[in-house]
């Protein structure tokens, strides 16, 4: 009875650990990664640029300019951090993975550029990154056309 | 003119009172993604809610009595048991959100990290309910709210295309590139932002506070049937400006600051101003209520003296379980979780628990001994169980669309 019962035990663990193992991702799962990533960072750049641009117009006050800046920025970190941490599962995935990078890396750059102009509220140094905002957003935009 | 003018303040303040974290932070999110295509889900959201709270808003005038008390005197003390211990649960939940609420659009206005102001949030909250007077707390917080009509005005200085948003809402539709899971989950995410059972314990409760009796049955009618569907057309205004500015940019809403863009866009500094108060006063009565409602619901399942009409001294453990609930909610958000996640699932958590809160009203809604000539009509009936059916069906598919979306992402 106690020989079934511990068969039973030991199978039923085996079968949820199996179940809880990641599986393991091939080329079109990571593409799939790539995409949710480039909209995430789209969205987190198009958000700093707006709160940017209506606070350059004096439509905003500079806390509110601030803390929109700041979450942009901070979403773009969390979304290059989780990316940079996946594991390409080929040789093509990670060439996909470099670009990427490369993108993220701008991108977040851009955004820090941004909040440290708005903070110090130098509006030259603003529009100067509002400008490598913009440039960072259409290279999501042409990567979102190549991974869709 | 006396009873014009106190039915008009009435109305305004359940149209300022009825939006809250939960109405902000999901119209935002689901203008910004989906457009109007979920405008149905507040539509029903808010109709069962009015339906529901003049159903609780009635008996409680009708017996004297608030709901929780005529549950448990009706349906027994272990039904009841239910439905208060969700109620409680439920209320500490959407009390850390609101709090968290409080602290966010105070960092929005002073650029002061949130995590600072919650413990004073918290502290303001409580001052609130032991000091200030229930009606004024009511009005004055109420008529602030009504400061969100700057979403209406918003969308008239925006470039708003009319026609293609008016043919989002008549015809729903999943928008293409969305998956089909995450629009289904906020739509109940809405439909649970307009029925949070705290709103129900609070109008009821409050309908003893300011001593209903059978003639205040018009007034709460009025209030409920005129001022939560004007209430549910301020969280529509806030989901419709979020279209033609953060739509387009394809930003998604993840924080209340994105919520007031918008705004900032089309009236500049005024009108954030507005936004700014009526946020904070929107997300403060709802932090105080929700604490209230605590109170309330623990209170009457158990029997004890309670409301703000008796002195704290007078209705102590009232008082303490009011306290408890804020330090509680309080010590939860300080913890660092994310305001705006806990938002979400005090809305989807609530709109699983609804039945709960909702089904023990319409039995005792049609109580004849107990109603007696107020009983429900054949019409309510059948609207009350309709909407309880949607309640039941939102209430089973919440926590699996919550799993299956990862929250709605």
């Amino acid at each position: 009875m106690w020989r079934k019962v511990a068969f039973v035990a030991v199978l039923g663990s085996y079968l949820l650990l199996a179940a809880c193992a990641a599986p393991v991702p091939d080329d079109g799962a990571y593409r799939h990664a790539a995409l949710q990533t480039s909209m995430a960072m789209v969205s987190a750049l198009a958000s700093g640029q707006l709160a940017a641009q209506t606070g350059l117009r004096g439509n905003s006050f500079s806390p509110f300019t601030d803390g929109n800046v700041t979450d942009a920025e901070n979403d773009a970190g969390s979304v290059n951090s989780t990316f940079s941490s996946r594991q390409p599962p080929d040789a093509r995935s990670d060439a996909l993975r470099q670009k990427m990078l490369q993108a993220l890396s701008d991108g977040t750059s851009a955004l820090t550029d941004l909040r440290v102009a708005v903070r110090m509220g130098d509006r030259t140094q603003v529009r100067k990154a509002l400008a490598e905002v913009g440039k960072s957003l259409k290279t999501f935009d042409a990567l979102q056309q190549e991974l869709q | 003119m006396k009873a014009v003018l106190s039915m008009t303040l009435g109305v305004m303040t359940a149209i300022g009172g009825f939006v809250d974290i939960g109405n902000l932070v999901t119209s935002g999110i689901t203008g910004a993604r989906f457009g109007m295509t979920l405008t149905w889900a507040v539509v029903v959201g808010t109709l069962g809610m009015a339906l529901f709270a003049e159903m609780a808003g009635r008996v409680t005038a009708v017996t004297r009595k608030p709901i929780f008390h005529v549950v448990r005197e009706r349906l027994g003390v272990r039904v009841s048991l239910v439905n208060a211990a969700a109620s409680t649960l439920l209320n500490l939940v959407t009390l850390a959100a609101e709090i968290g609420g409080v602290s966010l659009v105070l960092q929005m206005v002073t650029g002061i990290s949130y995590l600072i102001w919650v413990p004073l949030a918290g502290l303001a909250a409580w001052l609130v309910i032991w000091r200030m007077p229930f009606q004024w707390m009511e009005n004055v917080f109420g008529l602030l709210g009504l400061g969100m009509v700057v979403f209406v005005v918003a969308l008239f200085r925006l470039p708003t295309d009319w026609h293609a948003m008016w043919h989002q809402v008549i015809s729903p539709a999943v928008p293409a590139g969305q998956p089909a899971p995450t629009w289904w989950f906020y739509a109940v995410t809405l439909i649970g932002a307009c029925i949070v059972p705290y709103q129900v314990i609070f109008f009821s409760s409050g309908g003893r506070e300011e001593g209903w009796t059978s003639k205040s049955i018009t007034e709460m009618r009025v209030n409920a049937f005129i001022g939560f569907p004007l209430g549910g057309l301020l969280s529509l205004a806030i989901m419709a400006a979020a279209v033609p500015v953060l739509q387009p940019r394809s930003i998604g809403v993840s924080h209340l600051g994105q919520v007031a863009l918008p705004v900032a866009a089309a009236l500049g500094k005024a009108g954030l101003v507005f936004v700014f108060v009526s946020f904070f006063a929107a997300t403060f009565a709802a932090a105080a209520e929700s604490a209230l409602s605590s109170g309330y619901a623990v209170a009457q399942y158990m029997g004890w003296s309670w409301g703000k009409r008796h002195p704290p001294g007078a209705a102590a453990r009232f008082h303490l379980v009011c306290l408890a609930s804020v330090i509680a909610a309080t010590a939860f958000i300080l913890t660092t979780v994310d305001p705006v996640t806990v938002t979400i699932f005090a809305v989807v958590l609530g709109a699983a628990a609804v039945p709960l809160t909702y089904f023990p009203i319409l039995i005792v809604a049609n109580d004849a001994r107990l109603m007696g000539k107020r009983v429900n009509r054949r019409w309510s009936n059948a609207v009350g169980t309709f909407f309880l059916l949607i309640m039941v069906v939102v209430s089973v598919v919440s926590v699996p669309l919550l799993i299956i979306t990862k929250a709605g992402q």
